[in-house]
């Protein structure tokens, strides 16, 4: 198998997968292809993570040691950090995986003539992301310029101070993620859906088993890699906040901080402290998080065991 | 299987990548600190904001033979392409108009290692002309940038609305505080301040002379105590006044004091000297009419002697250590700080003392105003609080996240203070100050 570095959504291979940890003669062709991969691999992910191991040993007033962990750790910016993206995760990804289950097998459980036309519809607010989604939001949840004002004033929010409170933040950078990146996934995962063989659906129907049971029971466990997939991506990009935070902060002048989330905190520390040293740790911190948890999701869950027991 | 670890290994390459794309720079740190081999004709690159823009056209009209590329840059990120350019060693400006002025302390400290001392370079009768506004310049003895323009603080009001209210403009803050009362008794829905933004340190802190980024004793040293009687007692004047609602919880350039300035329901607003021309005036902001705004000296603290200011901004011009032009780049940043003809007409109270005086004639008799405001900007030009200087720490940030949240989300500035002290005694730190209470 000739490893692809786009993940497609195609599913044509899953039932008869096993995973083969078979030594096996390695051909010149696969080499050739996974070359490029491998270099940028190299030069942009694990050139840079060794590199910034290094620099976080070296304190630019006590020269080489320790120092810049035990400073980090005992940040006063460091902790809220991590909790104000801990709570965003927590809010924001159960939501995104139950909405994207839901929607993909809502369009998959009709194929109908509105479904082409559907899947362009929940994939567009997609089009629209990074700082265009955060200023386009901004404006929805301004009431004094909102669209969407009777609304808004009709859940006791009279003026942008009563929206844009940092109690809110999470819930406002979590319908954000949620609106910009769920059309994609939905489509993904409709995608693997499409590719379920009739004839399981058909025997699950003659067993007797009706739409939600078929949904939960049969498509569930046979997506469910593509489900891991979606969370380990998201949580990945989730712990990286910046964005949102950063021009929220900008927009509004006063809510949020410039180390809101553990992203903004390296690049304060890195840009207007001057210490690489520091940033170097947060940065760390992130790629150890996301490391656990894509480990962990993939060993430690009984997604694929569920779909090799079937 | 496959699909997944390829999953995880793009994780592993996606977070390492975007989280450590920053760090990757520094491995490119010249930290050269040779003398850059200077030439006369060497062409400066000047970043300045859009307000200060058409001076520096106006310089390169009347020095044709000057070579210069003017360039408008996003302040907010000075401190950041400076730190590049450190990294990179290459692309730094030779002239930058900086329009916050405590940044000087970062750029002319060792980190930054970018702020030119200018005491070679402009002469002596010139810097005198300064008097003491360029004092927040002068880092270790040496001056490192000139003053642009100063931002005092004056007490704004709308003096048709005073006067028929039947009002007196009160010149101490007990005063300040008894007035509120009455505007919240008598006349509910007009404000006389706002709170709700990071110049409530400019407004009352600084003024108050609360120890916020006061020189301490020693070398690197800074005094933060907001548990000083000149610290609370802001809180003590303000929170009762936001609870009446007759100062905003919300800041100056929020949409909803917009609309309250629209409304003309600003009674009074403690302010920079720059808000009549940008703040009251503009259509796209309060619209007030002419014939309606008035300045008036600042309010007393009791047991002052003077009516001390803040300063909300006031821009400063720094030269470049690494620019190949030095000698032009300090002529054009003298031109900008001092020349009669555009600092006359420039939009903001100049700090040059001769230019400031030409400045004031000019703007006494603007129609604009109900009466001359010049007089009131003038005395408090020179009442600037000292006590407070500028630092290697961001203090605004801190004041956003403390007193300014909690004013925001309904809670009192006292509640605000502690915080207020650990942020910024951790900031301090975090750039090798050593703090003193």
């Amino acid at each position: 198998m000739i490893p692809i570095s786009t993940p497609a959504p195609v599913l044509d291979e899953a039932p008869a997968l096993v995973p083969s940890h078979k030594k096996r003669r390695y051909d010149v062709t696969g080499i050739i292809f996974v070359s490029p991969y491998v270099l940028l691999l190299l030069a942009f992910g694990l050139g840079p993570a060794i590199f910034s191991i290094l620099i976080s040993f070296v304190n630019r007033t006590d020269g080489v040691g320790i120092t810049n962990y035990v400073k980090v750790f005992a940040d006063f910016r460091f902790w809220p950090a991590m909790a104000n993206v801990g709570l965003y995760l927590l809010v924001w990804l159960p939501v995104m995986v139950l909405g994207v289950l839901f929607f993909a097998l809502l369009l998959h459980h009709r194929p109908s003539r509105l479904g082409g036309l559907m899947r362009l519809i929940y994939f567009l607010p997609g089009a629209v992301t990074g700082s265009a989604s955060v200023l386009l939001w901004y404006f929805m949840l301004e009431p004094t310029m909102s669209p969407f004002a009777p609304l808004l004033h009709a859940m006791g929010f009279r003026t942008g101070n009563d929206v844009f409170q940092n109690s809110n933040l999470v819930v406002i950078f979590a319908v954000i993620a949620f609106t910009t990146g769920v059309g994609q996934w939905i489509i993904i995962v409709y995608g693997a859906m499409q590719s379920i063989p009739d004839d399981v659906i058909e025997a699950a129907a003659i067993d007797g088993s009706g739409p939600i049971r078929t949904a939960i029971q049969v498509k569930l466990p046979l997506v469910s890699k593509y489900v891991i997939y979606m969370v380990v991506l998201s949580l990945a990009n989730g712990v990286q906040l910046f964005v949102e935070p950063q021009l929220i902060y900008a927009v509004t002048r006063s809510v949020g901080s410039p180390w809101w989330s553990v992203n903004q905190l390296g690049y304060s520390l890195a840009f207007q402290n001057a210490d690489f040293g520091s940033a170097a740790i947060v940065s760390l911190v992130l790629l150890v998080l996301c490391t656990l948890a894509g480990l962990f999701m993939i060993f430690k869950t009984d997604f694929f065991t569920t779909e090799e027991a079937r | 299987m496959k699909s997944s670890s390829r999953g995880l290994r793009r994780v592993m390459t996606v977070s390492a990548v975007a989280a450590i794309g920053g760090a990757v720079l520094v491995g490119c740190s010249g930290g050269s600190t040779m003398e850059v081999k200077q030439d006369p004709d060497a062409e400066l690159l000047v970043w300045t904001d859009a307000t200060r823009q058409p001076g520096f056209e106006q310089f390169q009209e009347s020095h044709p033979d000057v070579k210069m590329r003017v360039e408008t840059y996003d302040s907010a990120t000075l401190l950041s392409k400076i730190q590049l350019f450190n990294q990179t060693g290459k692309g730094w400006p030779d002239v930058v108009f900086g329009a916050v002025p405590n940044e000087i302390a970062s750029l002319a400290n060792e980190t930054f290692d970018f702020a030119q001392p200018l005491d070679d370079l402009i002469p002596t009768d010139v810097r005198e002309g300064f008097g003491a506004s360029n004092d927040g310049c002068m880092v270790d003895g040496r001056l490192v940038c000139l003053k642009n323009d100063l931002a005092q603080s004056v007490l704004w009001y709308d003096k048709t609305l005073m006067d028929q209210f039947g009002y007196e403009v009160p010149s101490t803050w007990d005063e300040y505080a008894e007035l509120g009362r009455r505007v919240a008794d008598e006349h509910p829905g007009y404000i006389i301040g706002t709170a709700g933004f990071k110049f409530v340190y400019y407004d009352f802190f600084w003024s108050s002379g609360c120890p916020i980024q006061t020189p301490g004793n020693g070398p690197q040293s800074v005094r933060i105590d907001t548990s000083d009687e000149r610290c609370t007692r802001v809180a003590d004047l303000l929170d009762p006044l936001i609870a009446a609602g007759v100062v905003s919880r919300s800041g100056p350039f929020d949409a909803d004091v917009v609309a309250l300035g629209q409304q003309q329901k600003i009674l009074m607003m403690p302010g920079a000297s720059w808000y009549g021309d940008f703040v009251f005036k503009p259509e796209t902001s309060y619209a007030l009419p002419a014939g309606r705004l008035a300045a008036a000296g600042y309010p007393m603290w009791a047991g002052e002697d003077k009516a001390w200011s803040g300063a909300t901004g006031g821009g400063i011009y720094v030269v470049s250590k690494h620019s190949a032009n030095k000698q032009g780049a300090a002529e054009l940043i003298q031109w900008m700080a001092t020349d009669a003809d555009y600092q006359t007409s420039s939009a903001t109270y100049p700090a040059y003392s001769p230019a400031a005086d030409a400045w004031a004639e000019q703007h006494s008799t603007d129609p604009y105003y109900a009466t001359d405001p010049m007089p009131a900007l003038q005395a408090q030009a020179a009442l600037i609080n000292p006590a407070e200087s500028n630092t290697a720490f961001n203090v605004e940030d801190a004041f956003t996240s403390t007193v300014v949240n909690k004013i925001k989300s309904g809670d009192t500035i006292a509640s605000g203070l502690e915080d207020l002290q650990t942020q910024l005694s951790q900031l301090a730190q975090s750039v090798g100050y050593i703090v003193e209470k």
